[in-house]
């Protein structure tokens, strides 16, 4: 058994923990939007999505730097050394983020912070495709063809994420509404249809995350590296 | 191109994403059910969440081992081989359907017709695999590589803990339809309490005996 061995199993776990958790995130979100529930249950449903949410986003965030070491370990990646240190403790950091904006949850604070991680989750996307794109064009930094390929593929759902992200805003504020005034059936179909657009992102993010773990699975044998 | 046994592969690690990763969800979610301060509505709710959810890993569970035997039949170390396999499809899609039957129609006289033969072919699979997985240890059959023998004996160990929580869980079910006819009384409430506590030890088992045999499973080591 080697190191290798242990990353590898952490990236199956990142993989099962964001993927498997989703779906409990996916089912009681139908429930917060049942208008049938009063008030103090939908709450409740909507504090139990968001906590089990909070495993998909950190293991989005861990996958990366485990992926890195992996990728650093076969030689495949230029990002090794001190760089891969950095990747990792970036990536703490911003578990942390993460976390702070959970349980700080409405105040200024954790405003400011939600608008820093989205202009960081944009910086991410960015820092994914350009590198793999010139890497397939033949100009580095990475050797095979495979690893940019799945870079591109894990970028999609980082664009899925923040698909949900901008989509699902207008949900936030329009539950508070439900909880100041009561159900009626604008706010009602204001949250239905943030629910509804937020869904194609979530299944975008599914597709993605399959095929690339199909993808690191399987390199050898489809790309022969 | 694409060689079979890497999709079964695929399968392999998705049934884990739908079992280990599915029943975190369970777990918190059932610690919402004790509160006191919820609703019973609300309770009701989260266990609707909790029953959609748990759903998964009962079928993930129940098809990972001939999945698992098909891997372990391209790694050439397995007895059953060609259309033997046929064997492990048919009792797992036969067990599926109890247990699934079993959920359906629980608390009804054939949903616990269903339940008692479940129980039934978790205890002889736990037997079968515990004697297939020692005597491969002891004299290298019927699985000819010592980590897909552990492996199976993990499998035996995790049937075991899945039972471990049945049977913590037995009052549970009774005692939730207590809360929802009678409202909360501090005897529900401890009815409730105690085998969402004590089933713990026997999740976190589980749990850990997945993830090592994942280990195994990516590891493949000597052993």
């Amino acid at each position: 058994m080697e190191w290798q061995d242990f990353f590898k199993l952490l990236h199956v776990i990142t993989f099962v923990y964001w993927v498997g958790a989703d779906l409990g995130v996916f089912y009681s979100a139908r429930l917060v939007v049942n208008p049938k529930y009063s008030k103090e249950t939908r709450a409740t449903l909507l504090k139990v999505l968001a906590w089990i949410d909070m495993i998909p986003r950190y293991m989005l965030l861990l996958t990366f730097p485990v992926g890195a070491t992996l990728a650093a370990n076969l030689g495949y990646s230029p990002i090794d050394g001190v760089w891969l240190y950095l990747v990792w403790i970036a990536a703490a950091a911003w578990v942390y983020m993460v976390w702070l904006i959970h349980h700080r949850e409405g105040t200024d604070a954790a405003k400011r912070l939600t608008r820093l991680d989205l202009m960081l989750r944009y910086a991410f996307i960015l820092a994914l495709v350009i590198p793999s794109i010139t890497s397939l064009a033949g100009a580095g930094p990475y050797e095979t063809e495979w690893l940019p390929i799945k870079i591109l593929l894990f970028a999609g759902a980082v664009c899925c994420g923040v698909g949900i992200r901008l989509t699902f805003t207008p949900f936030g504020a329009t539950f508070g509404k439900l909880m100041a005034e009561g159900s009626s059936p604008p706010i009602e179909m204001q949250m239905t249809r943030a629910l509804n657009h937020a869904v194609p992102f979530v299944i975008g993010i599914w597709v993605f995350a399959a095929i690339t773990a199909f993808l690191g699975m399987n390199h050898e044998m489809l790309f022969g590296s | 191109m694409i060689d079979p046994q890497s999709l079964w592969i695929m399968v392999h690690v998705v049934l884990l994403v739908y079992w280990l990763g599915a029943d975190i969800s369970v777990f918190y979610s059932s610690l919402q059910i004790i509160k006191p301060e919820n609703s019973p509505e609300t309770r009701a709710a989260v266990a609707r969440v909790l029953g959609f959810v748990n759903f998964f890993p009962s079928v993930a569970s129940i098809m990972m081992l001939p999945v698992g035997l098909m891997l372990a039949d391209g790694k050439g170390a397995s007895p059953l081989t060609g259309g033997w396999l046929v064997l492990p499809w048919a009792i797992a899609g036969v067990w599926l359907l109890i247990s699934v039957g079993a959920a359906t129609q629980r608390g009804t006289p054939i949903g616990k017709r269903y339940a008692s033969i479940d129980l039934w072919i978790r205890l002889v699979l736990i037997a079968v695999l515990t004697i297939a997985a020692i005597a491969s240890f002891a004299g290298g059959a019927p699985f000819t590589s010592n980590w897909i023998a552990l492996k199976v004996l993990l499998f035996a160990f995790v049937l075991v803990c899945g039972l471990g929580i049945r049977f913590t869980f037995a009052n549970f079910g009774p005692a939730f339809g207590r809360l929802m006819a009678e409202g909360s009384t501090p005897e529900t409430e401890a009815a409730l309490r105690v085998p969402v506590m004590s089933v713990k030890k026997w999740v976190l088992m589980l749990w850990a005996a997945l993830v090592v045999m994942a280990l195994l499973g990516i590891a493949q080591p000597h052993l």
